[in-house]
């Protein structure tokens, strides 16, 4: 594993009225990693995501970035949310403006850049988001997944080194998922790191180099896809089960133990089709 | 609202430069308030029904929608005008129609303003006219509100027909007092889901460095072309004109 980029050790954090939502958690991201925090709902996969860009302060433990603690203070945080970008999983809830355009300008403003450099941001922000044809449109006349994509390149435009999302695909149609994913994943050739919530297994199977298996306001294990989604009785106490596209993979004839197996249906298509065709 | 603004985003003139819409709308306005009363009204009124219709091609029905309200109850109250009240010795009501012309003068110079504005309004989607009142002087914390103010109204919009909706599912409108009391407890629970809303997205916008201003780049108008600008100060010139011309015609 690389570097870590951005740690959480001892964290715990109890909601007003004493609901204990993290509990002594621990969680390594590391740089230029795709990390997929994987619980059930209630198990505080939100609670996290909002201690990693400081919105939430721990009641024991602390969060390091780039090897020492984070700090409180204005001038910590404003460094803090420039490093590290939170996208909130309701698209309504991060866009303030009608313009897609202004609500993205928002951030690089924020970080003191000129007007200049910041329409160059939003421009980038925008292609990267691939937004670029419905930028004349308000915001309120774009659809779930658009509106999902403008509040990501919100983000993008500060050009953070972590970007984490709560719940990306949640409420996406397949169209729309794939339209993310592809955007997403040009963030992560370009180096970004990315972290994301989710309780969906296969998802995290296609998409994570690491994954954090979350329960109880805890981390119960982290580790890369393999070694934590295949391990049946690791997740059996969860009421998960290994990803299906591996389970059938694993169960091709002429698969050997060790290889690397398909993560998305493309390829176990493919694999299906080598098959036949031998 | 919805409509108004749907429209103001889609008409012909929605990417025209805003500086240009405000010149030729604000000035048609002040033609049909300084010009010589009905006569400067309803050549006003004609002119911007036909910028309306002919030139931004809004929707007829659309613009005469957005105006039937507001002239509907201004003629619903000018007979008020025409009435004379005394009090002395005792109550009199007395029908004036001497009071006639004063009456036609003003509906005509409403009709003419409403007009105007009812054009502004359906070519300039809010967020392009909003940052224009940085021009004269507002500050800036309160066009902020305004832009906030303006996106969170389609927002709650949502939540409160979603809301209606679902209340409606479970027939929680069928008949006069279950709606009315239904209706109370989706304005509580809206309030409610109004404040966790303020907060999420606080922290939305605290993870873009917010710190109290919402700074945003101006929207890219296309630039007003001065000649352009010219053209309407003279149109509007000769509008006038053409009151006063009307005034001495009919007059003589
Ligand atoms: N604002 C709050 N006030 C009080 N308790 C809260 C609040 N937000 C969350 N909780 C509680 O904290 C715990 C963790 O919640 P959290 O939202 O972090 O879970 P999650 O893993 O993100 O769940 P989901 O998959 O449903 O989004 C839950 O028991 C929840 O009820
Ligand atoms: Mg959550």
């Amino acid at each position: 594993m690389s570097e870590p980029i951005l740690e959480a050790r001892g964290l715990s954090y109890d909601y007003p009225g004493g609901i204990a939502a993290l509990s002594g958690l621990d969680l390594t991201v590391a740089r230029g990693r795709r990390l997929a925090i994987l619980g059930p709902n209630g198990a505080g996969k939100t609670t996290l995501l909002l201690h990693l860009n400081g919105t939430l302060r721990p009641k024991a433990g602390e969060v390091r970035l780039d090897g020492a603690a984070a700090g409180y203070t204005r001038a910590a945080l404003r460094a803090w949310r420039a490093a590290v970008g939170l996208v909130l999983q309701e698209a309504d809830d991060q866009l303030f403006s009608a313009s897609v355009r202004q609500d993205i300008s928002f951030g690089p403003l924020n970080l003191g850049l000129s007007e200049e450099e910041a329409r160059a941001r939003v421009s980038e922000a925008i292609a990267a988001m691939r937004l670029s044809h419905v930028v004349e449109r308000p915001t309120h006349m774009l659809s779930f997944g658009q509106k999902k994509r403008v509040a990501i390149a919100g983000i993008v435009a500060m050009r953070p080194s972590v970007i984490v999302l709560d719940e990306p695909t949640a409420g996406l149609d397949p169209s729309g998922e794939r339209h993310l994913l592809y955007a997403l994943a040009d963030l992560h050739a370009a180096g970004t790191t990315l972290v994301f919530s989710t309780h969906d297994i296969d998802f995290a199977w296609a998409w994570a180099d690491d994954v954090a298996l979350f329960q109880e306001g805890k981390v119960v294990r982290q580790g890369t896809a393999e070694e934590i989604l295949l391990d049946a009785a690791l997740l059996k106490p969860l009421g998960l089960a290994p990803p299906l596209i591996a389970e059938v993979a694993r169960r091709l004839p002429g698969y050997a133990p060790g290889a690397p197996l398909p993560r998305d249906r493309a390829a176990l298509l493919a694999r299906l089709n080598g098959e036949e065709a031998r | 609202m919805h409509l108004i603004d749907r429209i103001a985003h889609t008409s012909r003139w929605s990417r025209r430069p805003t500086t240009e819409k405000l010149l030729l709308c604000l000035g048609g306005l002040a033609v049909c308030l300084a010009g010589p009363a009905p006569f400067s009204g309803v050549l006003a009124f004609a002119a911007a029904c036909a910028l309306a219709l002919a030139a931004a091609r809004l929707p007829a029905r659309a613009f005469f929608g957005v105006l039937a309200l507001p002239l509907g109850f201004l003629a619903a109250s000018l007979p008020m005008l025409m009435i004379s009240v005394g009090f002395a010795p005792g109550v009199t009501v007395s029908w004036r129609p001497d009071q006639a012309p004063v009456a036609a003068a003003l509906f005509a110079r409403a009709a003419g303003a409403t007009a105007w504005l009812a054009l502004l309004i359906l070519t300039t989607p809010a967020h392009a006219m909003i940052p224009q009142l940085r021009r004269i002087g507002v500050p800036a914390f309160l066009v902020e509100i305004m832009l906030l103010t303006y996106r969170l109204i389609f927002v709650f919009a949502e939540t409160a027909a979603a809301g209606y909706h679902a209340q409606a599912a479970r027939l929680g409108h069928a008949g006069w007092r279950r709606a009315v009391h239904s209706l109370g407890e989706l304005a509580a629970a809206l309030f409610a889901r109004a404040m966790t809303r303020a907060r999420r997205m606080e922290t939305g916008l605290a993870a873009r460095g917010f710190e109290g201003d919402l700074p945003v780049l101006p929207e890219d108008d296309a630039p007003a072309a001065a000649a352009r600008l010219a053209l309407i100060a003279a149109g509007l010139l000769l509008l006038l004109a053409c009151g006063f011309a009307a005034e001495r015609l009919i007059h003589v």
